[in-house]
């Protein structure tokens, strides 16, 4: 019972041809990995999670996932678009102590030109904040990441949120409310 | 990454009953091989065992060897929720036995699902009483 099943098994494996997975050109047209599959529709809606580190070759960056959804196949290269990053759970919580403040916003924003996304900001304050100033921080951090967003291109945005540039920005503008010691964007989800 | 060097995922589930490996393809999608503490074992106390996972780590291996996988990167995973959410005792066995049967290792990830609400733990109030 188990032989027959097996033999089966390496039956479908043999008929896969691979493919070969690109990232986007926005992140530089580069290879990931081969998938198999029996059939190029089946490739589409397939997820693949790259860190920053694979990409680019940055050691710092090694705790940001970005996530790529297969879009479009052409001949044995199947085409990824972005969908999404994150920043692993391990990093969030190292920057968590005692004695201070975590402060989640997320924000429904729409860029420049018209692509609704998600971006979920992580403030950590130096050191506990009462919740009327958390309110606070986080009506601001809304109203900056809306404001900030609505003046980019798609593109524009994703690489600032990933790269950190975004990050930095609402440091600076932020910490006037209450003393910080980060602000991350930990996570991004494109929406259609 | 050239062609004939392979990347997949080793998808490590490790709760204190079971430890189950299933080796993926870097997407997810498309399973190598499926192997499991209780496939290598006959009691079923033992199916968390360290030995357990060591067994099914390196059949495991070779399966993954034969398609022509060279490494593999890992997401260890709890049962997580309203369960314990620190990996069982066969996660480490299995990937020490995975790197002792030759396998490269590329990064190893904590992927227990975390809940941020959810539902209460079993037990109730005045906890469990045996």
């Amino acid at each position: 019972m188990a032989k027959a099943k097996r033999r089966r098994a390496r039956d479908t494996w043999k008929e896969k041809s691979w493919y070969t997975i690109k990232t986007p050109i926005a992140f530089g047209d580069k290879e990931i990995e081969d998938t198999p599959s029996r059939d190029p529709d089946f490739l589409i809606g397939r997820g693949v999670e790259v860190t920053m580190r694979e990409l680019t070759g940055d050691f710092s960056k090694q705790y940001i996932k970005l996530k790529f959804e297969v879009d479009n196949v052409a001949g044995d290269i199947a085409n990824t678009k972005f969908t999404g990053h994150k920043v692993t759970t391990d990093y969030v919580r190292s920057m968590i102590r005692r004695g201070t403040s975590r402060i989640d916003t997320h924000v429904f924003i729409k860029t420049k030109d018209d692509q609704k996304m998600k971006l979920h900001v992580l403030a950590i304050t130096t050191r506990r904040s009462k919740s009327s100033q958390q309110k606070f921080m986080r009506k601001t951090i809304t109203e900056l990441v809306e404001k900030l967003s609505s003046e980019r291109s798609y593109e524009d945005v994703i690489e600032t949120s990933v790269n950190g540039r975004m990050a930095s920005e609402i440091y600076h503008k932020a910490k006037k409310i209450y003393p910080l010691k980060r602000v991350e964007i930990i996570k991004s989800k494109v929406l259609d | 990454m050239a062609k004939d060097e392979k990347w997949g995922i080793a998808n490590i589930y490790s709760s204190f009953n079971n430890t189950i490996i299933t080796i993926t393809d870097i997407t997810g999608a498309e399973t190598i091989c499926q192997w499991s503490g209780g496939r290598v074992v006959r009691a079923d106390r033992q199916e968390a065992s360290p030995f357990a996972a060591m067994e099914a780590a390196n059949r495991a291996a070779d399966d993954a060897k034969e398609k022509g996988y060279v490494g593999l990167h890992i997401k260890v995973r709890a049962p997580g929720g309203n369960g314990p959410r620190s990996p069982g005792p066969g996660a480490q066995a299995t990937i020490r036995a995975l790197a002792r049967a030759g396998i490269r290792i590329g990064k190893i990830e904590d992927i227990t699902p975390i809940s941020h609400d959810g539902t209460g733990r079993p037990g109730g109030k005045r906890g469990r009483r045996v």
